[in-house]
């Protein structure tokens, strides 16, 4: 049997939905980094179940994948490296924390 | 030439000093004017014989308008006289205003008024004379006006103002007239025109007779002579100076400067002689009559200038002139020794003076000395000038040598009716205790002298004081003369002992009768100026009422402007500040709601994207 491209699909609006989730529930800057990864992964997914079901000859398609993917984990460097210099710096990572600039 | 120039500078440049310093100087600034009019005549004695300085004041068509100061033997002679008798008066003037605090403006003016008579008297140009003429009758309204607060001198000032004004139409348009004849305001080339015979004989008549309507006025003849007496209201060195000696002697001076033009027309010098005759009776009746002591000299000055203008009109320049220095000597002397009177007595009412001789000695050896040089007596000075006057009338015919006469006659009753009440017989009031000071005493006495002397001085030097060839009196008509003016001193002070009238009611009501026909012009001409005001106060209120509109819609526009443009403003940056502080909320670092944000402005583009892409 084969796995239709719907399910795929909802997965895909599953972990998107959760990332989100994620992203606008917690309070750790940590967890948002998280969050941002599970989205990304989610398009990641997406991006995946087209190419597969749709146009499996073409494999700009699979570039693109690994382009989100390399982006995904460059993006998580440098989010971690301002996570880890914010906590030093203020001795927290609670992103309500940091509101400099409303005054 | 610097001079000359200085001669008519030096009182205007201390009287302006006078104002500026005089509250500091322990004589008020009359020093100052005193020194400067001293100086003056020192400078005039030492000007050479023919000092003239002239220059173009603008040229405008064929019309050459110059300025121009000029010694000519006649202009330094009366300007002698002016400076001498101002030196006079002003020394007397020092003590008569000491311990006033208006005396700075006092002797200002005054300096202003020696300064303008001296111009006017040396001045080569029609323009300038008249320019002085007319600062001289300013000086005039100011000084008669000087005591404003005391009832009528306001009134006084500006009837004298206004009357004066009237001749000096017809001076403006006379000299206007030989400008437009001549080419020039020069009165050399003026007089040389009318030698020449270059100018129409209507023309000459109708110039003389404008010239003699500024003088009428300024010498107080009829029918523009009730000014005159009313300005003695002002004080008593201003009658000595400018209202018998200087001033009013303008008018005959300017027949004297103006003589050829004058004698080219018969007509002029018939109503010359007509005008003088006629004022110098009428004058010297009022004069037996009048009850005031100043207003008996005023008329007197009206009389004895009425005299000067019958010898003018007769042909006798020179007998003009010299009785013109010898009245300005013996006049102001009158004055002075009056000024003292009445310091010291409190009135000029002859029926309240009386047996003065004793307590005011001087005053009245000086009073005597003038009123016997008034009365032809010699050897005075009077005696001298009006030999001479009855010399040039004599030889014109019989008729006129008795009028000359008669004046004198005249002379001697109202100087004998004032003199004997004044200072003869019983004392009818109080004498006030202080006496006059060395510096009233220094002018008085001074002018007494000149009264006294001033006649025989002159009467040897005809041809170099006075450029004037020397009348020759028979001795039959001398002797009437001496008669008359003995004769009318007795019969004055036989009659006015008590300040009565010297000649019964009947020139009282001449007096009266001359005011009210005299004052007509002058009263119509104060109609004129007050309409003038009227007309103004329309167009003021006028002015006032576009001025009113303006403002209110002024107020309008600040109105609107505060209300509309004002409160719409406020409105709008309320509303703009309170959409910031609801847009805060959105920038309030919750990052939460960020992330929401994006999402579902993606989520609406996406389905505004979806929608309209749906075929």
């Amino acid at each position: 049997m084969t796995v239709p491209l719907t399910a795929y699909l909802v997965v895909g609006a599953l972990l998107f939905a959760i990332g989100l989730y994620t992203v606008v529930a917690q309070r750790s800057a940590v967890m948002i980094l998280m969050g941002v990864e599970v989205l990304l992964n989610a398009i990641g997914l997406n991006v995946v179940a087209f190419w597969r079901f749709t146009a499996p000859g073409d494999y700009s398609a699979q570039i693109l994948a690994i382009l989100v993917v390399t982006v995904g984990a460059v993006e998580m460097a440098i989010g971690l490296a301002l996570v880890l210099l914010l906590y030093r710096q203020r001795r927290t990572a609670e992103v309500d924390a940091y509101a400099d600039l409303k005054r | 030439m610097t001079a000359l120039l200085a001669v008519p500078l030096l009182p205007l440049v201390a009287a302006a000093a006078a104002l500026g310093l005089g509250r500091r100087l322990p004589r008020g600034g009359g020093e100052l004017v005193v020194g400067a009019v001293a100086l003056a005549l020192a400078g005039l004695a030492s000007l050479p014989s023919d000092a003239a300085l002239s220059a173009t004041w603008f040229e405008s068509g064929g019309y050459r308008l110059t300025v121009g100061l000029a010694a000519t033997p006649l202009t330094r002679f009366v300007a002698a006289v002016v400076a001498g008798v101002a030196v006079c008066v002003g020394l007397y003037g020092l003590g008569y205003m000491a311990g006033r605090d208006d005396r700075p403006r006092f002797f200002a003016e005054l300096g202003l008024f020696v300064g303008a008579m001296l111009t006017l008297v040396l001045s080569s140009s029609l323009a300038l004379l008249f320019a002085a003429w007319e600062v001289v009758g300013l000086a005039s309204f100011l000084l008669i006006g000087f005591d404003h607060a005391e009832p009528g001198a306001a009134a006084a000032a500006a009837k004298a103002f206004l009357m004066t004004r009237i001749g000096d139409v017809g001076l403006l348009l006379g000299w206007l007239l030989a400008l437009a004849a001549v080419g020039t305001t020069d009165v050399d080339a003026l007089v040389g025109a009318v030698e020449g015979g270059r100018i129409g004989p209507g023309t000459v008549t109708a110039m003389a007779l404008l010239m003699l309507a500024g003088a009428v006025g300024k010498s107080a003849q009829l029918p523009l002579s009730a000014w005159l007496p009313d300005a003695m209201v002002g004080p008593t060195p201003v009658s000595a100076l400018l209202h018998s000696a200087t001033m009013v002697a303008a008018g005959v001076f300017l027949v004297l400067r103006l003589y050829p033009v004058f004698a080219a027309s018969p007509g002029a010098l018939d109503t010359l002689f007509w005008i003088g005759a006629a004022t110098a009776l009428a004058a010297g009746l009022i004069a037996t009559a009048e009850a005031d002591l100043k207003r008996v000299l005023a008329w007197s000055t009206c009389s004895q200038l009425g005299e000067m203008m019958v010898a003018l009109g007769l042909g006798g320049p020179g007998a003009a002139a010299f009785h013109l220095a010898a009245h300005a000597a013996f006049k102001s002397t009158l004055f002075l020794a009056a000024g003292i009177v009445q310091e010291r007595a409190g009135t000029r009412i002859l029926v309240r003076l009386g047996g003065l001789a004793r307590a005011l000695p001087f005053a009245g050896a000086a009073f005597l000395v003038a009123a016997l040089s008034l009365a032809g007596v010699p050897p005075l000075s009077g005696f001298r000038s009006e030999e001479a006057i009855l010399a040039v009338a004599s030889r014109h015919g019989p008729g006129t040598g008795a009028l000359v006469v008669l004046l004198v006659l005249l002379g001697g009753i109202y100087i004998g009716r004032a003199g004997a009440a004044t200072f003869l017989g019983r004392r009818r009031g109080a004498v006030g205790p202080s006496g006059p000071d060395w510096a009233m005493r220094a002018g008085l006495g001074l002018l007494a002298l000149a009264a006294a002397g001033l006649g025989w001085l002159l009467a040897g030097r005809f041809g170099a004081a006075l450029p004037f060839a020397a009348p020759e009196t028979e001795a039959g008509w001398r002797r009437l003369g001496v008669a008359a003016g003995l004769l009318g001193l007795g019969l004055g002070a036989a009659r006015g002992w008590s300040g009565a009238p010297a000649l019964g009611a009947l020139p009282a009501r001449l007096a009266a009768g001359l005011e009210a026909v005299t004052e007509a012009p002058a009263r119509r001409t104060l109609w004129l100026a007050r309409t003038v005001p009227a007309v103004e106060g329309a167009l003021d209120a006028g002015a006032r009422a576009v001025a009113g509109w303006a403002w209110r819609s002024a107020g309008w526009a600040g109105r609107v402007e505060e209300g509309g443009f004002g409160r719409g403003g406020d409105r709008l940056a309320a509303g703009l500040a309170a959409g910031g502080e609801r847009l805060r909320a959105l920038q309030a670092g919750r990052l939460y709601l960020y992330t929401l944000g994006l999402f579902a402005w993606t989520a609406a583009a996406l389905a505004a994207g979806a929608l309209m892409l749906w075929p």
